[in-house]
């Protein structure tokens, strides 16, 4: 009896830690509400292998190494991404022009996936997000060769 | 396979119940990266990302993960919470009812996959948990059954124990030691299944989707049909051996008299 009552009290003990945390913070999918401004486009890591040199090299991408990078891409041309709660996301370009595509988050909430763009579905890795910043990384073989890392600024609050 | 326990286990019933079941491991493992971008059958990574959330502050996520570890941590202490209060008067079920639950809770995730998922963060989060749990049934039970010697989720130890055994391998005193290379063959075993597992999963997937849950269970039916088929022809057996054994001395009796009267005849 008295065993059952110390596993009784452990076990309440850790689930009222866990709920505590999650019920101190936002989920990530409320924090990505609202919209959020492109601030920069920078290389994340250069890849080494043409030599030490690279290293020495600016971080920062040209505009239009970016536009040959996102050429095929759903995030091409956009410079504001507005998050809405029921899973769609526009993307608006300097020129006005705006897609609207879904969003949603996957593994403990780092993953953005957007899918509706020509059938494809593009996976971007979320570094940091808090309520003003937001940090996106993702891969590209195309020219860059190496992580790309987009950085945001929120403008509006769902 | 599985109705025999501790040190009454053979090696080829520990390298049957390791292979089979980590290469279920190894589909659900590959599975879960595929469609929830997180891992479900290795722990190890996820302590490391629990620390790297709670450095970065990011408190939703450090509960998220910490569920998830208790979840792993709840299935090892169910599976042998039931193995150590009834392995005495039923073994076969002590055995089959963790297998059983780690079938249900891969039933729910796969079913709610194909019928009902929308992709929402918490659906994600909730599925990976009870992935989790049920790696955690299996591991638990594969472990206390046979006295830790397959642990069919725990890569990170079987790599180093293989590292290991082989450089033991080296000199010709442990070559020769059969319990050594039990052990190697098993922890070789398990590797390629679990390796198998994932491979197969994320061709099958491809043509199939999330019909791949369905497979691993079968796979886990298997592995309780093949006991249950083991327990049953032995229990057969005993039973008709009594009547044979009559049967036979019956015969060699009758044998006896028929001979003795020929013998008085003559």
């Amino acid at each position: 009896m008295k065993v059952t009552l110390i596993y009784l009290g452990i076990f309440i003990l850790l689930m009222g830690g866990v709920f505590s945390l999650m019920a101190n913070d936002q989920s990530p999918s409320e924090k990505l509400l609202g919209d959020w401004e492109e601030v920069s486009w920078e290389y994340e890591k250069l890849d080494a292998a043409q030599g030490e040199e690279e290293w020495t090299l600016s971080k920062s991408i040209t505009q239009q190494l970016k536009q040959e990078i996102s050429q095929e891409l759903a995030i091409h041309k956009a410079e504001t991404w507005s998050f809405f709660p029921d899973g769609k996301i526009s993307l608006e370009g300097k020129n006005g022009k705006a897609s609207t595509l879904s969003w949603t988050l996957k593994g403990r909430g780092h993953v953005l996936k957007l899918f509706g763009h020509a059938d494809s579905v593009e996976h971007y890795q979320i570094q940091k997000l808090t309520d003003d910043t937001m940090e996106i990384h993702f891969n590209t073989d195309l020219q860059a060769r190496g992580i790309i890392k987009m950085t945001f600024k929120k403008i509006n609050h769902s | 396979m599985l109705s025999k326990y501790s040190n009454s286990r053979t090696l080829g019933d520990n390298i049957k119940l390791g292979a089979l079941t980590a290469f279920s491991a190894g589909m659900v493992n590959v599975i879960s990266v595929i469609i929830f971008f997180a891992f479900t059958s290795n722990v190890t990574g996820h302590y490391a990302v629990l620390a790297e959330e709670i450095a970065k502050g990011n408190w939703y996520q450090a509960g998220v993960v910490a569920s998830w570890i208790l979840l792993f941590f709840f299935g090892g202490f169910t599976a042998n919470l039931i193995i150590i209060n009834f392995n005495k008067t039923y073994t076969y079920l002590a055995h089959a009812v963790p297998i059983i639950l780690e079938i249900i809770c891969l039933l729910i995730v796969g079913s709610y996959i194909q019928f009902y998922y929308q992709e929402t963060l918490v659906e994600t989060e909730i599925l990976v948990g009870l992935m989790l749990f049920a790696m955690g049934i299996q591991n638990g039970l594969t472990a206390s059954i046979s006295n830790s010697a397959v642990k069919t989720t725990h890569l990170t130890g079987l790599t180093t124990d293989l590292g290991m055994l082989f450089s033991m391998f080296t000199k010709k005193e442990y070559r020769e030691n059969k319990a050594l290379r039990g052990k190697a063959k098993i922890q070789m075993a398990i590797m390629t299944s679990y390796l198998s597992g994932g491979v197969a999963a994320g061709l099958v997937y491809l043509n199939i989707g999330y019909n791949v849950f369905y497979i691993v269970c079968l796979f886990l039916l298997v592995v309780i049909g093949y006991d249950f088929y083991k327990l049953k022809v032995s229990m057969y057996m005993s039973a008709r051996q009594p009547f044979l054994r009559i049967q036979y001395l019956s015969g060699m009796h009758r044998n006896r008299k028929r001979k003795r009267k020929d013998l008085q005849n003559a």
